[in-house]
């Protein structure tokens, strides 16, 4: 026993070193790991969090002093109006109060030195999945969330501090999810839907067989056997065919979500992003007669509850007018979302300008490879595209001269006036595969947009002030001006250069992450 | 003056003193004094040095320096020993057996569409299952947990449950498992993770009867049936103008919640992530009053630290060093918590591991927690005091003070010494356990 004892201790001292930081510091830091006086001061939030309960206290209280945060000597980068060199930002509980060259600071206002770094608004990404959402969609959405989900991270370790989340993937339901999502409203491209609307007298849920009457039987070994009408063979007995009707098919959704790590209020932004459509589901002349409808319906519906509304006001009792269609149709109708649908050629992507010329909705193309054929087309409908400038596509056999990708596909949209959204090759967090294909290069997947022609301006509004437009949200974020949301980043060098870093992300007005403090990217400077 | 030795008179004088013994033995009374040790008293900072504990009848008689030996007492001797409190377990995990509640679902089409019969329906939750009444009362060997000190039990069902407190009972090497409930009446314990059926189950939960009532619809009272807006109002006018309106029969269950609603009873929440600890202070930001006893991991609480209520909560942490989350560096999360005045316990025995039979010094764990910033005097408490204060048992647990139960333990030397070891353990006043 006393020799194990002493093992023991002799193990544990040894052991004491690599697992014991000194008495009074709890974070063991490994060498080379962060270094004193290296990067920023840390947000108070993280390193101690008094304050948060101060200013706690301080919102029960009945007079609230504002959380000011002061970013000083940067270059900032307001996409919506000019470059302001060396100005200042002054952010006030999560909106910015003022910006500009000279600027009074609040004496107890936090302040942030940016002197020599590129300050931009926040990038958003129009296409993401799996960040910040833990469960599959099947219950309240905000309930879901979870504000320490590392991929949130990594989504500001690159600038993105906003994004449309896709919470339900597409396609057909199953188990529990498709059982719920037996749709009490058709939705406009449930298949179900079309063939009933398309064949009135058709009862998928009859079988045909049984209605048919059997011409001819005989009796084999005494059981009634059919008889073929053409070579009288007996037909031999198999189980009864019933067509099942095809399973509803669940639209994708996603919903804007703000990257706030480690803060559940204000991630909700939007819980709908966009009306999402299945490539292809607005082609054909019966698919567009459905969806003329859905929308003259969406808009009848609009006039009547107003017309119901009005009533009510003046006292009379009326039911309330029955929904004829999904809620996305009907805010896609008062232009709260917009349409996304993907579509790459040009016969398409006419069909789609037409419609939604004719009406009235807001429509965001995706993918438009062959949008450079026809920019007015485009520019008149008043469309907006998202595109991922890296991919490609040969062009038809005999139609080379309009078909096809064409990398000068920006420059052509930003002389013709559309506004163009960019889009990384894949909308997850991957740290497997290829490198560069995930949301991890949206900066640099804009800037191959620079590479086609388009200007820097524009290529870093494609990733934040025009998919903010996208979103509906063009007023609170996407870009730096008073009153909008501080969502911002502080960059060491222009956004759209590889080199560069995000070295604050600033959500809500309050720093979510720090390049030299929450190992996403390495730590060193560049010389 | 010296005098004769006379057999006679020492006889005499023995006498009552034999006739004590017999009596004593007889009752199964039993004294039992520790001489010469260092006595973690936990009613004081600092433990109390060559100090006496006499124990009488299971409990604690007198406890300090110049205390009288009874002449019949058994005798211990502490010399460079050291006695503590047993320990508390505040969080043992404990799989109740289920009646068989048919919770299978079967699916049928019926013209096409599919609908699902039995089962429950996803948005409630389980059967309150109550500890005291579906323990078995073998259900514990105990063999393990006295040799890690630990002689008290807040057994935690998991999923949603009302928890108790277990002690052993007439324990021995051939009686290892029995168990006694002492408190019957623990809290209400629930898992609760990031999604709306479990959220749910709170906000449901502890949104007051009342209003619960008048959206289910059986209202029993005569009162007229208002939408929710004007109920208020018009319960206010019935009630002054003499009409008294019975008050709204409340399940056992639904009790239950009232004193958690109110503060008078925590609420005990095994969260297995840290998004669940924002998502549920945002639930109580309604409900102010409510106490909230968290299980968590130590790394959990490092990344929502800042969200946690101080004054309300207690997180009941494991002794061990956690990582930073998406890091390479440790923290000392107990020793985070007491820097940052976050109460906390420690939950002994959270794990099988940490009960192993090679577990050759039962406080390894909490000594490097010790080592690497935790008081010694916070340490110990964190199992003992602190615990007992917890689950509402000061009284009778988590130190040593007159009155209290003799749940000793006698180390061979400081308590958190890597290599210290229980010498003995003494069980309301027996001897159980002798190294």
């Amino acid at each position: 026993m006393k020799t194990n004892r002493s093992i023991l201790r002799l193990w544990l001292l040894g052991c004491l070193p690599f697992s014991i930081a000194a008495s009074d510091v709890y974070a063991w830091q490994p060498p080379g790991g962060r270094g004193p006086g290296r990067g920023m001061p840390r947000d108070e939030n993280r390193q101690k969090p008094a304050p948060t309960e101060e200013e706690k206290k301080q919102s029960t209280a009945p007079k609230p002093e504002p959380q000011w945060l002061a970013i000083v000597g940067g270059d900032i980068h307001t996409v919506s109006r000019e470059v302001i060199r060396r100005g200042t930002i002054l952010i006030e509980d999560g909106k910015i109060k003022a910006i500009g060259k000279d600027i009074e600071i609040p004496d107890k206002a936090k302040r942030i030195d940016a002197t020599g770094k590129w300050i931009t608004p926040g990038f958003i990404a129009l296409n993401m999945s799996s960040v910040g959402v833990a469960g599959g969609g099947d219950g309240k959405l905000s309930d879901e969330f979870n504000p320490f989900d590392r991929n949130i991270q990594f989504s500001l370790s690159v600038g993105i501090t906003s994004g449309a989340v896709q919470v339900r993937a597409g396609g057909p339901g199953r188990g529990r999810r498709g059982a719920e999502a037996v749709p009490a409203m058709v939705r406009p491209n449930d298949e179900f839907y079309e063939v009933t609307e398309r064949f009135p007298g058709f009862d998928p849920d009859a079988s045909e067989l049984e209605n048919s009457a059997p011409e001819l039987e005989r009796r084999a070994f005494g059981e009634l056997v059919q008889l073929c009408p053409c070579c009288s063979l007996p037909i031999l007995p198999t189980e009864p065919i019933t067509p099942t009707p095809p399973s509803p098919i669940v639209p994708q959704k996603s919903s804007v979500i703000k990257m706030s790590f480690g803060q559940l209020e204000g991630m909700l932004v939007k819980e709908v992003a966009f009306l999402d459509l299945t490539p292809g589901a607005l082609t054909g002349a019966s698919n567009q007669l459905a969806w003329r409808d859905q929308i003259q319906k969406a808009k009848q519906y609009l006039k009547d509850q107003a017309a119901h509304e009005q009533a009510t006001r003046e006292g009379k009792k009326e039911n309330p007018p029955r929904k004829p269609v999904s809620d996305e149709i009907i805010s896609l109708v008062k232009k709260e979302i917009a349409l996304r649908i993907p579509a790459s050629r040009v016969s398409e992507m006419r069909e789609l300008t037409q419609l939604s010329r004719e009406l009235d909705y807001r429509m965001v193309i995706k993918g438009g490879l062959e949008g450079w054929v026809i920019p007015k087309d485009l520019a008149e409908a008043n469309v907006g595209l998202t595109i991922t400038p890296r991919v490609r596509r040969e062009p038809r056999f005999g139609e080379e001269d309009r078909s096809g990708s064409w990398i000068e596909l920006p420059r052509v949209l930003e002389s013709s006036g559309i506004p163009f959204a960019v889009e990384p090759l894949e909308g997850a967090v991957s740290m497997v595969g290829l490198a560069g294909r995930d949301l991890m290069s949206l900066p640099l997947e804009a800037a191959f947009a620079v590479r086609g022609g388009a200007s820097e301006a524009k290529a870093l509004a494609s990733i934040t002030l025009v998919p903010a437009t996208m979103l509906g949200l063009g007023d609170r974020i996407g870009s730096l001006d008073v009153g909008r949301d501080a969502d911002l980043l502080i960059l060491n060098g222009n956004p759209l250069d590889y080199r560069t870093y995000v070295e604050t992300a600033i959500v809500n007005g309050r720093p979510r992450y720090q390049r030299d403090q929450d190992f996403v990217l390495p730590v060193y400077d560049r010389k | 003056m010296k005098r004769p030795f006379s057999p006679f008179k020492s006889a005499w004088l023995l006498l009552p003193v034999i006739s004590f013994f017999a009596e004593s033995s007889l009752l199964g009374k039993e004294t039992i004094a520790i001489r010469n040790a260092t006595i973690h008293t936990l009613t004081a900072p600092a433990p109390l040095e060559n100090a006496t504990v006499l124990i009488e009848d299971g409990k604690i008689k007198e406890v300090g320096k110049e205390v009288a030996i009874p002449i019949d007492a058994k005798l211990l001797d502490g010399t460079n020993k050291h006695v503590t409190p047993g320990f508390v377990s505040v969080f043992y995990p404990l799989t109740l057996q289920r009646e068989s509640t048919s919770e299978e679902t079967r699916t049928v089409v019926v013209g096409g569409r599919t609908f699902t019969l039995g089962g429950r329906a996803p948005s409630t939750r389980g059967p309150l299952q109550k500890v005291s009444e579906l323990v078995r009362e073998d259900a514990i060997d105990w063999r393990p947990l006295l040799r890690s000190g630990i002689t008290t039990a807040h057994v935690v069902a998991p999923g949603y449950a009302y928890t108790a407190v277990v002690a052993p009972a007439n324990f021995s090497e051939e009686n290892p498992s029995q168990l006694k409930v002492v408190k019957k009446d623990g809290f209400l314990a629930a898992t609760i993770t990031n999604n709306e059926r479990s959220l749910d189950l709170l906000r449901t939960s502890l949104r007051p009867a009342s209003s619960s009532r008048g959206s289910r619809g059986p209202a029993g009272t005569g009162g007229p049936t208002a939408p929710s807006g004007s109920s208020n109002q018009s319960g206010a006018s019935s009630s002054q103008t003499g009409g008294p309106t019975p008050p709204p029969e409340l399940s056992e269950e639904q009790k239950l919640w009232a004193e958690v609603r109110e503060g008078t009873k925590p609420l005990v929440i095994n969260c297995n992530n840290a998004a669940t600890i924002l998502h549920v202070e945002s639930i109580l930001k309604e409900f102010p009053k409510v106490k909230v006893h968290w299980i968590v991991n130590g790394s959990d609480v490092y990344s929502a630290r800042s969200s946690i209520r101080k004054e309300n909560s207690t997180v009941l942490l494991s002794p061990r060093i956690d990582l930073i989350p998406n890091s390479r560096l440790r923290i000392n999360v107990p020793a985070l918590a007491a820097s940052e005045k976050i109460p906390f316990a420690i939950s002994l025995g959270q794990r099988p591991t940490d009960l192993s039979d090679s577990q050759v010094s039962p406080t390894f764990a909490m000594s490097i927690l010790i080592k690497t910033g935790l008081t010694e005097y916070d340490a110990l408490s964190a199992v003992t005091a602190v615990p007992a204060k917890l689950l509402g048992m000061e009284k009778s647990l988590g130190s040593i003070a007159p009155g209290l139960q003799a749940d000793l333990l006698l180390f061979d030397g400081p308590p958190f010494d890597v290599a210290t070891e229980i010498e003995t353990l003494l069980l309301e006043g027996k001897v159980v356990y002798e190294n």
